[in-house]
């Protein structure tokens, strides 16, 4: 791996983090979800060492409680989703629907680690959270129609600029 | 994909969107109205408290109870107000310190503000610590 590339991957995870933070005082409004699809069109699957890294920065910068194991897993598994599948697709409206599914099904994904010492709690904790996760996933749907199909241009010209390949 | 399969998307989309929410609106707890005696437990191992108080209330939602009743100060965020202070003793979010909330010996899971209480509902307030 070329300094060039770790460069990229470590200013790729900073801008995630950057714009989490930024986004923070919103209640599940996030533009992380759009950045790893739209990173894992452009630096393929280096999206899974840039999700790793952010999901480390999130954990030194807000602490590593319980919801951060659920980072440890959610923000892997999607840019691997991503990069295996999603960066074939080139409709931006399917790819703003399967944003604003993830947003819906986020809470869900919280619930998994309670749901390990008890399930009544892990339930009433995505059914309480659903009013956010619906917020969550609407927002990931305006994300994907409005800035996808730009953003992914944009990112697409720094891929082509910037003579740093994967191999 | 032609517009049509688009449209059949969008409606399927909103309809899984509004068939949550609708599941959500079912199954959340619903307010009771009317008098009612919570019991409330303060414990804070930091303080080396730990009391029990009777607050009588015809309010729906604890939040409202507990700071009607003077028993809490809460801080207003994008998530619903937060308990900061119970009786005194405030939380301290540099050292990770924050009051939880117990319902009939189960875990909130939600702010206070969208507890539903009944009559006769034991409330804990405890100081954890770490996030």
């Amino acid at each position: 791996m070329n300094s060039k590339r770790l460069a990229r991957i470590a200013i790729s995870a900073l801008l995630m983090f950057v714009v989490h933070v930024g986004l923070a005082g919103l209640p599940n409004i996030e533009l992380v979800s759009l950045l790893i699809l739209l990173y894992s069109r452009v630096w393929s699957k280096d999206v899974l060492f840039i999700t790793i890294i952010y999901v480390l920065f999130t954990g030194i910068y807000w602490g590593m409680g319980l919801w951060w194991v659920t980072y440890l897993f959610v923000w892997p598994a999607f840019g691997l989703f991503c990069n295996l599948i999603l960066k074939r697709v080139n409709d931006w409206f399917l790819l703003a629907i399967i944003l604003g599914m993830f947003g819906l099904t986020f809470g869900f994904y919280f619930a998994i680690p309670y749901a390990l010492y008890d399930p009544v709690y892990a339930f009433n904790y995505w059914i309480m959270g659903i009013p956010f996760d619906v917020m969550h996933s609407i927002s990931n749907f305006a994300g994907g129609i409005f800035l996808g199909y730009p953003l992914s241009k944009v990112f697409i010209r720094i891929r082509d600029n910037s003579y740093v390949h994967n191999d | 994909m032609s517009k049509k399969m688009k449209i059949i998307l969008g409606i399927v989309f909103v309809a899984i969107v509004g068939g949550l929410f609708g599941v959500y609106q079912l199954v959340k707890p619903q307010p009771v109205e009317g008098a009612k005696s919570l019991s409330i437990t303060v414990v804070s191992d930091r303080d080396t408290y730990k009391k029990d108080f009777i607050v009588h209330t015809d309010e729906e939602f604890l939040g409202n109870a507990l700071v009607n009743d003077g028993i809490v100060d809460a801080k207003e965020s994008d998530f619903g107000r937060y308990i900061t202070t119970v009786k005194g003793m405030k939380d301290d979010q540099a050292n990770e310190y924050w009051w939880g909330i117990e319902v009939n010996h189960e875990m909130a899971a939600t702010g206070m503000d969208d507890i539903a209480i009944k009559d006769g509902d034991l409330v804990t307030l405890t100081l954890n610590q770490g996030y």
